[in-house]
């Protein structure tokens, strides 16, 4: 525990995250190529979709990413506030914008999956609905943060935010089994039997575009985080350091 | 809900607020004080009007007074989570517009429960789960908001 304690000083996480970030951006790359190429030419084609269903190897993904991103980002804005630690505020701040981003992509590419299959680009169905509350959840965080200039009163209040905004995740993610409208149910649940439901392939397929998208994430949020670093703490040696040793 | 933006405001510009925060009684009550002053400026006279309303919108008499109902149990809830939306904006430039964005995404489950309870008594369908439903949500905002609340004052202020 003390060992991780002690990268939760910025100084201590900056060249941590430089090391890692070459990594984790090398695997989100490849596995992107991977899952990609999965999906689109190994993968059988659907027998009643046909070919549109192959979007679902960038949905899937997304939306999950898009839900777990806002619990990760609501537990570091907990952490920040317990423990009063600036690193953890920095982790959510940089979180948001991807997850933001996350929810547009899985809108984006359902409603663009929804017009052949459903025949519209957009229904006030349950899950399409809560899933656009997450993203003006996303939205006001963001507009929060970046509305009040003392980035101490910055942190503690998005973070309140985002905690008293994680109560909507549960309803967002089991909205497709209490409402039965037009989004269908999972397909992939934990410690369900899958096999039957859907080719070996495409589960495949979607479990590396699901990881290819963590792996972007986690490499994103570093590179955010360490740009972050250096703007709050520009004021203090070990930065003056950093900067004289680059320009040597 | 465009009423919010006021509900602290006038107390944080003249220091009322701060004298509240100094004050021996703890903070969420007095914030659950002010939730009820809301309340009954915006959500009472909603619930009155809403029998006319309903009215001429040709709804028979007891989809009205489930309307009614819900809305008793619904518009607590607007309050409750508007007063937290209106506390973490306090003193932030654009506050108006962006206690909207904050707020508008916790209303959206209270407005559908609301909604789902009057559709279904229409195609008469149970609708007693709807009203638990939003009796819970009551139940827990009631004791969590002001707490989450007053939180977000003292971080205003501070």
């Amino acid at each position: 525990m003390n060992f991780l304690l002690s990268f939760s000083s910025p100084k201590a996480f900056y060249p941590l995250a430089g090391k890692l970030l070459p990594w984790f951006s090398a695997l989100a790359i490849v596995l992107t190529a991977i899952g990609l190429y999965l999906g689109f030419f190994v993968a059988p084609t659907d027998y009643k979709q046909g070919e549109s269903y192959r979007i679902i190897f960038v949905h899937v993904a997304a939306a999950w990413m898009s839900m777990f991103i806002y619990v990760v980002m609501a537990g570091w804005s907990a952490v920040g506030m317990i423990w009063n630690t600036k690193l953890s505020d920095m982790m959510a701040g940089a979180l948001a914008p991807t997850g933001a981003l996350f929810s547009f992509i899985a809108l984006w590419t359902g409603a663009l999956w929804g017009k052949p299959t459903w025949g519209t680009y957009w229904i006030w169905d349950a899950r399409l609905t809560s899933e656009l509350i997450l993203l003006f959840l996303y939205i006001g965080y963001i507009a929060l943060r970046s509305a009040i200039d003392d980035p101490r009163r910055a942190a503690r209040a998005s973070a309140l935010l985002a905690i008293v905004g994680v109560i909507n995740i549960p309803i967002i993610y089991f909205s497709v089994l209490w409402w039965n409208t037009l989004h269908q149910g999972p397909t992939v649940q934990l410690g369900a039997q899958t096999d039957a439901k859907m080719a070996a392939t495409m589960l495949w397929a979607m479990l590396v575009m699901a990881v290819a998208f963590w792996m972007y994430t986690i490499a994103v949020v570093l590179a955010r985080v360490r740009s972050e670093i250096l703007e709050r703490e520009r004021s203090t040696a070990w930065v003056a350091e950093l900067v004289l040793e680059s320009r040597k | 809900m465009l009423a919010l933006g006021r509900l602290f405001s006038a107390d944080y510009q003249d220091g009322t607020l701060e004298q509240l925060l100094l004050a021996p009684h703890p903070l969420s009550l007095l914030v659950l004080g002010k939730v009820l002053t809301h309340w009954l400026l915006t959500g009472v006279p909603l619930v009155l009007l809403s029998p006319l309303l309903g009215m001429q919108l040709g709804m028979d008499v007891s989809a009205i007074g489930l309307l009614m109902l819900t809305l008793l149990l619904g518009t607590p809830v607007l309050s409750l989570l508007g007063a937290v939306g209106a506390a973490l904006t306090l003193g932030v430039r654009g506050g108006v517009v962006l206690v909207s964005l904050l707020v508008l995404p916790l209303y959206i489950p209270v407005l559908i429960f609301g909604a789902g309870a009057v559709e279904a008594q229409t195609v008469s369908v149970e609708f007693d789960a709807y009203l638990y439903l939003l009796g819970a949500f009551l139940a827990v905002s009631m004791f969590l908001a002001p707490l989450a609340a007053s939180a977000a004052l003292r971080i205003s202020v501070e």
